[in-house]
């Protein structure tokens, strides 16, 4: 084992201590991370690959699934929209009010799950703010698939912007300076200019905010009000089935999930390992 | 022909061209998706009046709930500060087989759906299961007590101590450490009084988000937790409960407790920051 | 095309930038915008593309005011610091780009649009590259199609700010060289911004000299150099001492009192004579070799003062000598009072 760049003695630890070092963290993080992990795929298939199937076959999750994708078929795209203006008005331009406006866009993350359901559910729930005026006029929002649309975009409102925002401060305006100079009008500069330097950045947004979309438990739970085959998500239907001591379906759903988020975080470290330069530096999360 | 002086300052400034249909629209986004369902909420709290929130936050189920909450979450967090900084430091100092590998799992917590990190937790600590047998054979519980959740929270705590510190180590210079070599220190002294300053705000940072997060965690606890009122049961838990039971104003008072503790360790982080900035005239 | 600026004032926040500027840069010349960093000389370059707005003033491409040109009408070849490039294009679709974006003013075919890219390239020396990105090319090869990118639009005016900025000297020497000839080929009217007082000398028909958003001067290298407008751009422009002294009827009267004027020199204008002769006196303090020639250090009553010793001239450290003064020149309060 060697230090990563090249250290002269002076200022690397001897051996026997990295390789100490390394050995205690990689037990922990085996621990902590890895056999959780492995869990979910060991009692997913405990009972067989027939009960597996059978549990993922039936209408009940398929009806998870699908809403599942809905939901982030809805969210993702509407977030990919709002973090591309996000980033373009705040890094392209100087106003005043603009890192409040910056601070305002990362709100969503440091508002508990539960909160982040919680306050559709006053706005739009039977007893909340439009409450009244949404039932005469039979139009339903909490414990429907649009209020599961709604806390999902809410929590996942960061993800794209905060990616692009760095990225593109880091790009400044040069390019898009060039583009102008060189006769191009503002849809021309961003089609052309803009998009294909910050695409790696946007698919990496894209990816964790998908992640979060589909697999975001506590805003949903609280707005979706359960109803199997209606409004349950994949995350919801492996509540309920777990508090139904059906634990290998609820396993072989949370598979799924699980593989979602190994896909992820594989296709996350390509992105990082081939587009280093074109994606932001320093992001923490 | 000169330019009135009054001209506004959005046309002085580029001539790049989108600012008002890029800025209208997010703000008008933020606003409906984010921010007025927020000023809902503290709208309604703040009409209750001190004296309803006070009965409400005062009520000892949820007293309990919020301290179970704050202590577990701060527990945590102290621990995540313990496994993070070695893991940052080989992460960014050390290359070993499957680096690459160990880095990108770092990130699970962050794209393992909660409710998938809470079941598996669950059946790997309660007492028939793998970890958790063992555990009960020395008598001790894990799951359905609070040192489940606390476990709970170091396993989503972790990618932001670690992604926090990661970068910052990576970023220190040698010359630093050859100098403090030079002049004699030993590699323990480097660390504790070289490389640990400046690590300092990234390490509390970390600390402070981790502990933001654990606060307000709901999926991975809840099936860990055991959620037994005044024992187990964590403050996000009996903000759904209060729902279920229709009683919007309980629910209301909660959420805004819990909302204030997380926005004032995260104004601590941006006081933090500015101050490590001018200090230290680095950004962590 | 000719370029007029009027009174043109800019600031950023509470730094004023600009202060007032005027400026006429005639048809097919190649003017040099030099000056301190801070002095203002790339705001301006950036406000006549129309990257900037003015504050105050207007600027004129002929008789137009170009306040009502949009940027991308303006047809201003613009080259960037650092030349802004876009990376995920090749050589050939860099400098397409501006045609493909304008293709309602240009009427090229794909065959002549072709033939354009590839006339271009080999204009700036790059043919058989056009399948290269930014990224496998050399800094001196990136300036050039950056260079052929922004003479594509065919502009009226071209623009390049520090050029040469990030280029290892070699290179800028031969790039300097190569830019000369094009401009007297292809005679556009051009404007670089340089911080170079030798790249400016040796490169532009006309130097405007900027210091603190305001010019300085306005001239011919030549005049720039051998009668330098105010104290400034005599101290900008080379290695100089400033002596004060007291000036009557225009004439410099000597390093005496009353101290009402400034005479500076330049190390090569002064010559070491016997230590009783001369206008000043001095000790020898340091002798320093430069490239070509001898640099002594004169200790004066009037401060330090450098002196170019031709080789074989004897110079001892410590010995008491005498200046004469060949040329200067006198200023009072910012102001050139007499030539030699």
């Amino acid at each position: 084992m060697t230090a990563r760049s090249f250290r002269g003695p002076a200022v690397t630890e001897p051996p026997w201590a990295r390789w100490l070092l390394v050995a205690v963290v990689l037990t922990i993080l085996a621990i902590l991370l890895v056999l959780p992990l492995a869990v979910v795929f060991i009692e997913a298939l405990k009972r067989g690959a027939g009960v597996y199937l059978a549990a993922l076959s039936d209408p009940d999750a398929l009806s998870a699934v699908k809403l599942t994708m809905i939901v982030a078929a809805i969210s993702v795209p509407l977030n990919v929209v709002f973090g591309i203006a996000a980033a373009w008005a705040v890094t392209k331009f100087r106003f005043p009010g603009k890192s409040l406006l910056t601070t305002l866009i990362d709100l969503p993350f440091s508002v508990s799950p539960v909160v982040a359901g919680l306050i559709f559910v006053l706005v739009f729930g039977a007893r909340g703010w439009l409450g009244p005026w949404l039932r005469a006029n039979s139009i339903e929002i909490i414990f429907a698939v649009p209020g599961i649309v709604l806390a999902t975009t809410f929590v996942t409102l960061p993800f794209v912007a905060r990616e692009l925002i760095p990225l593109m401060e880091s790009q400044g305006v040069a390019d898009e300076e060039a583009a102008l100079s060189l006769g191009a009008n503002g849809w021309q500069t961003f089609w052309r200019v803009t998009l294909p330097n910050i695409r790696w950045g946007v698919l990496y947004g894209v990816l964790l905010c998908n992640a979060r979309a589909m697999g975001e438990f506590g805003a949903v739970s609280v707005v979706s009000g359960h109803i199997r085959g209606l409004t349950n998500t994949m995350p919801l239907h492996v509540e309920i089935l777990y508090n139904e001591y059906n634990f290998a379906a609820s396993f072989a759903v949370a598979s799924l999930l699980a593989l979602l988020a190994l896909i992820t975080l594989f296709a996350k470290s390509a992105l990082e390992w081939r587009y280093s330069s074109e994606l932001a530096a320093g992001r923490g999360h | 022909m000169p330019i009135s002086a009054t001209v506004p300052w959005r046309k002085r400034q580029s001539v790049i061209p989108g600012f008002g249909m890029t800025l209208g629209f997010t703000l008008a986004y933020l606003s409906l998706i984010a921010l007025i369902p927020l000023a809902v909420l503290l709208f309604r709290a703040a009409g209750m009046g001190w004296h309803d929130f006070a009965a409400l936050a005062g009520d000892k189920r949820t007293l309990s709930a919020v301290r179970l909450s704050f202590s577990t979450a701060l527990l945590a967090a102290l621990v995540n500060v313990v496994i993070g900084l070695p893991t940052a430091w080989v992460l960014a100092r050390y290359d070993f087989p499957g680096r690459r590998v160990v880095d990108a799992i770092i990130d699970l917590p962050f794209a393992l759906p909660t409710a998938v990190a809470g079941i598996a937790l669950t059946s790997l600590y309660a007492p028939n299961g793998w970890l958790g047998a063992g555990f009960a054979a020395l008598g001790v519980k894990i799951a359905y007590t609070p040192l489940g959740i606390t476990l709970a929270l170091i396993f989503i705590g972790l990618p932001f101590m670690v992604r926090t510190v990661q970068p910052v180590i990576a970023d220190l210079e040698p010359d630093m450490e050859e100098a403090a070599a030079t002049l004699g220190a030993n590699r323990g002294q480097t660390f504790s009084l070289v490389l640990l300053p400046p690590l300092l705000p990234a390490i509390l940072t970390g600390f402070a988000l981790a502990f933001a997060r654990g606060m307000g965690e709901y999926g991975s606890v809840i099936f860990i937790a055991g959620n037994l009122p005044y024992v187990s049961e964590i403050a996000p838990l009996l903000i759904v409960i209060r729902l279920e039971e229709f009683n919007y104003e309980a629910a209301t008072a909660i959420a805004a407790i819990i909302l204030g503790v997380s926005f004032a360790s995260l104004l601590a982080i941006n006081v933090l920051q500015a101050w490590s900035r001018r200090s230290l005239g680095h950004d962590s | 095309m000719q370029v007029r600026i009027e009174g043109v004032t800019k600031s950023f926040g509470d730094h004023p930038a600009l202060k007032d500027l005027s400026l006429k840069v005639g048809s097919g010349q190649l003017f040099a915008l030099l000056g301190p960093s801070g002095s203002g000389k790339t705001t301006l370059l950036r406000l006549i593309a129309g990257l900037e707005r003015a504050d105050a003033g207007a600027v004129y491409f002929g008789d137009v005011d170009a306040s009502r040109i949009p940027i991308q009408r303006r047809r201003v070849g613009f080259v960037f610091q650092h030349y802004a490039l876009f990376r995920h294009m090749t050589m050939f679709d860099n400098i397409a780009f501006g045609i493909l974006v304008r293709r309602k003013e240009f009427t090229h075919t794909r065959d002549s649009l072709r033939r354009r890219c590839l006339e271009l390239l080999d204009l700036v020396q790059l043919s058989g590259l056009e399948d290269r990105y930014p990224h496998q090319l050399s800094g001196g090869q990136r300036q050039r199609v950056a260079l052929a990118r922004a003479l594509a639009i065919e502009p009226s005016l071209l623009l390049l700010d520090e050029p040469f900025g990030a280029l290892d000297a070699r290179v800028r020497k031969d790039l300097r060289r190569w830019i000369r000839e094009l401009h007297t080929k292809t005679g556009h009217t051009t404007l670089f911004v340089t911080h170079d007082q030798e790249e400016a000398l040796e490169l532009a028909d006309a130097v405007v000299v900027l210091n603190d958003g305001r010019v300085e001067q306005i001239g011919t290298p030549e005049q720039i150099y051998s009668a330098p407008a105010s104290p400034f751009v005599f101290n900008f422009i080379g290695d100089s001492a400033r002596i004060p002294g007291s000036a009557i009827n225009g004439g410099w009267r000597g390093p005496r009192p009353p101290e009402d004027a400034d005479i500076f020199i330049r190390p090569q204008d002064v010559t070491i004579v016997g230590p009783h002769e001369g206008a000043i006196h001095g000790d020898i303090v340091g002798v320093r070799r430069l490239a070509d020639i001898r640099r002594v250090v004169v200790r004066t009553g009037a401060g330090d003062i450098e002196v170019n010793v031709a080789d074989g001239k004897p110079t001892e450290m410590g010995a008491a000598v005498g200046l004469q003064f060949d040329k200067w020149r006198t200023y009072r309060n910012g102001v050139l009072l007499q030539r030699d």
